[in-house]
């Protein structure tokens, strides 16, 4: 979705505006974002407007509560600043970037590099020789799969599926030991 | 040439063993510069030198920023930020900026593949010890998840004076966005495009192929090319004199001018770069593209520290224009001679 403002950034704001007796809201851009609180705090347009801003995100109370366990970062610090504290957020706020992602780029699958140490050579990069997988390899590759569909599962509040994946990844570790 | 000043790919990377840039000073931005250097000793193509914003004076960092060879948002990690850059300035490594490493490879023209093979080459030699922070879904995961997923900006730089003065840009901006890249202006404040320089990227970074978003960027620059050069031959026609004197007087302006902000410099510059490309006044593109980093506010201080005479600012860039001017002339031909070519 692109910003109502000025049409040609994404919009990654969600704005409610109280004027006279109606209620609209609008999508702003991190740029539009900016310019529209700086106006707010000089007073410039406060009698047209007295806002409430929010991420289009899920509930305020909710999300205000969320902290990565990795970093420590608050998603409410996230929401001020727009820059998240590490890796492991992505996965710690999985649920609220997910979304966010999609309207951003309208998408949320990478198709483009991987890097070199996880093999598949990205398209036009020449790396000839064929890498046969080991089976240690295809088994952390499985793990990953089974994690991230767990995560998925979790994330739409399917517990059983959830809990499938759980088993399934147990047996694949005990295996991986026992060989 | 005639349109396009340059061409850049930049690409956002992480260290996968590393939190998030933080601003201030913390220990693990000088393991990002270390790893760094240490990576790029053996790089190919080219030696690159270490620059450290704590170590380089203020208008010295402006002028880096000038040359685009730093952003201006590493100059707010003052203690940390640090820039490798490869000794003919075609590459440049940020550290510590947004994201742990900003790779930018700049192209004079049009040609972002090869922007994006040096960017590559000089990346992979980066990850060649330390991994980089990779997600299978979401990518390459960076600190704002506008950049997640290839962390790739390509960009263009162009100079579009006649798609500005026919009011065009408003309605090219909104075909643009459509596509998902951004088209804004680079110098000045806000709506305004100083110089009529506007830069065209992708918005996009996650769900398209690194080769997807470096060849749409280039289909809507090669577009947006063919429109302005357009325009500029059909001005040629039906105003033809009115076109001429305003590129001449700005010219007449810069070669005698004796004081200048930052402003008007733009406007004159502007009108003689497409003099140069229109072949109205005796210099090359290429010689007025450099001016339009040396005769910036921070070049013209540098260049006033080592004049003998004292004078402000906009007085040295009068004289540095002038320098540059006189010096990069080509005689065969005087000014206005060309006008039929
Ligand atoms: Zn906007
Ligand atoms: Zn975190």
């Amino acid at each position: 979705m692109l910003c109502d403002e000025c049409g040609k950034n994404p919009a990654i704001f969600s704005v409610t505006i109280t004027s006279g007796g109606g209620v609209s809201n609008r999508h702003l851009c991190a740029e539009c974002m900016k310019k529209m609180e700086s106006s707010l705090t000089q007073g410039n347009i406060h009698s047209f407007l007295s806002s409430i801003m929010s991420m289009l995100a899920p509930s305020q109370a909710e999300t205000n509560q969320l902290k990565c366990e990795h970093c420590g970062l608050n998603y409410s610090d996230f929401e001020r600043t727009g820059r998240l504290g590490c890796a492991g957020c992505y996965q710690s706020f999985h649920k609220e970037l997910g979304p966010m992602l999609q309207r951003i780029h309208g998408s949320s699958q990478h198709v483009g590099r991987t890097p070199a140490h996880l093999q598949q050579p990205a398209p036009e990069m020449q790396q000839p020789e064929e890498h046969i997988p080991t089976q240690q390899e295809l088994n952390a590759q499985r793990m990953e799969e089974l994690r991230q569909k767990m995560d998925e599962a979790v994330a739409v509040e399917n517990f059983e599926a959830a809990a499938q994946y759980r088993d399934e990844m147990r047996a694949l570790a005990q295996e991986a030991g026992e060989t | 040439m005639s349109v396009v000043v340059s061409g850049r790919v930049r690409l956002a990377r992480n260290f996968a063993d590393l939190p998030f840039t933080t601003h201030g000073d913390n220990p693990q931005a000088q393991t990002c510069i270390d790893r760094a250097v240490d990576a790029m000793k053996e790089a190919p193509g080219g030696r690159y030198t270490l620059r450290l914003l704590k170590d380089t004076p203020p208008t010295d960092q402006l002028a880096l920023v000038e040359q685009h060879l730093i952003s201006k948002d590493l100059l707010q990690n003052h203690h940390s930020g640090a820039a490798l850059i490869r000794d003919d300035e075609q590459i440049s490594i940020m550290i510590n900026e947004e994201d742990h490493l900003r790779i930018q490879a700049i192209v004079k023209g049009l040609d972002l593949k090869t922007a994006a093979r040096e960017a590559f080459e000089a990346e992979e030699a980066l990850e060649r010890i330390h991994h980089f922070s990779f997600d299978p879904q979401l990518g390459y995961l960076t600190s704002c998840p506008t950049n997640t997923g290839t962390g790739l900006r390509a960009s263009l730089m162009l100079h579009l004076p006649m798609l500005d003065r026919f009011k065009q840009m408003g309605s090219v901006n909104q075909s643009v966005a459509k596509l998902g890249l951004t088209l804004r202006g680079i110098y000045g404040e806000g709506s305004e495009a100083l110089g009529s320089v506007y830069q065209v990227s992708n918005q996009v970074t996650l769900g398209r192929t690194e080769q997807d978003i470096v060849e749409a960027v280039t289909v809507v620059g090669k577009q947006l090319i063919a429109m302005e050069i357009k325009l500029r031959l059909k001005c040629l026609q039906t105003h033809g004199t009115e076109l001429r004197d305003t590129i001449l007087r700005s010219y007449g302006l810069m070669r005698y001018a004796v004081s200048m902000d930052e402003k008007e410099l733009m406007q004159h510059w502007s009108n003689l770069r497409l003099g140069a490309a229109l072949k109205l006044i005796p210099h090359t593109l290429e010689d007025i593209d450099k001016l339009l980093t040396t005769a910036q506010d921070a070049h013209v201080r540098q260049y006033m520290n080592r004049l003998a005479q004292s004078v402000d600012v906009k007085e040295a860039r009068c004289l540095l224009i002038q320098e540059t001017l006189t010096r990069t002339q080509k005689p065969s031909v005087s000014p206005g001679d060309a006008e039929n070519e």
